[in-house]
């Protein structure tokens, strides 16, 4: 695997780890009513997940290793395109979801504006990391 | 415009240049071996700074190295 690669899969470990370990601590939070600064334990695991990523990424092979070249440039472009294109997607689905709970005339607060542009922020990644992985795989013919 | 209409012989002269391997072939021209596997594959056809390395690297012309098809 090349840089490229390795940072797009290392991005999808972290977004995994992220989402499952969030999930279970909400989860664990709600039953088990376990203090609130048992997120800390959350955060520890996941510095530790970037840390390791991090070391797998930069680790290079040889020292004459080539970081990234004209290929790895041109998928990394079609990448940010897919990856710009589920921006506007995924905008669209949850103006559409927010429009059938609550109406045409409905509001939402800051607080969930802000969470929802974090979401797909995330969501975008996700997207731009799998397309690179995608792109390496069944990539053909420049397209 | 018909797809991978580049084909390749970078493959047969890596070997009869002394068995290079993928990894020094792309040392020698600046990629990664990913992309040395594709353009043998057919998979990517290289910008031409490239294919001129490329063939600068096994002492020939870059028209013995990648044929247009469908000419």
């Amino acid at each position: 695997m090349n840089r490229t690669q390795k940072e797009a899969l290392a991005n999808l470990i972290v977004f995994a780890v992220m989402f499952f370990f969030g999930l279970l601590f909400l989860i664990v939070r709600l039953v088990f009513k376990i203090h609130p600064y048992a997120v800390f334990f959350y955060l520890a695991i996941l510095a530790a997940v970037f840390v390791l990523s991090g070391i797998y990424v930069f680790t290079r092979q040889s020292l004459r290793e080539v970081i990234t070249d004209e290929r790895d440039k041109l998928i990394k472009l079609k990448a940010a395109c897919a990856s710009f294109m589920s921006v506007w997607v995924m905008l669209g689905v949850m103006l559409f979801i927010l429009r059938i709970i609550l109406g045409i005339a409905g509001s939402i607060g800051i607080w969930l504006l802000a969470l929802i542009i974090f979401f797909i922020s995330i969501a975008a990644l996700a997207v731009y990391s799998s397309a690179i992985l995608i792109l390496y795989l069944f990539g053909k013919g420049n397209a | 415009m018909p797809e991978n209409e580049l084909s390749n012989s970078v493959r047969r002269l890596r070997f009869e240049h002394g068995q290079l391997t993928q990894q020094d072939l792309a040392d020698k021209v600046g990629v990664t071996r990913q992309t040395i596997i594709a353009i043998e594959q057919g998979k990517y056809s290289p910008s031409l700074p490239l294919a001129f390395r490329i063939s600068r690297v096994f002492n020939t012309t870059i028209e013995k190295v990648f044929e247009l098809n469908n000419e």
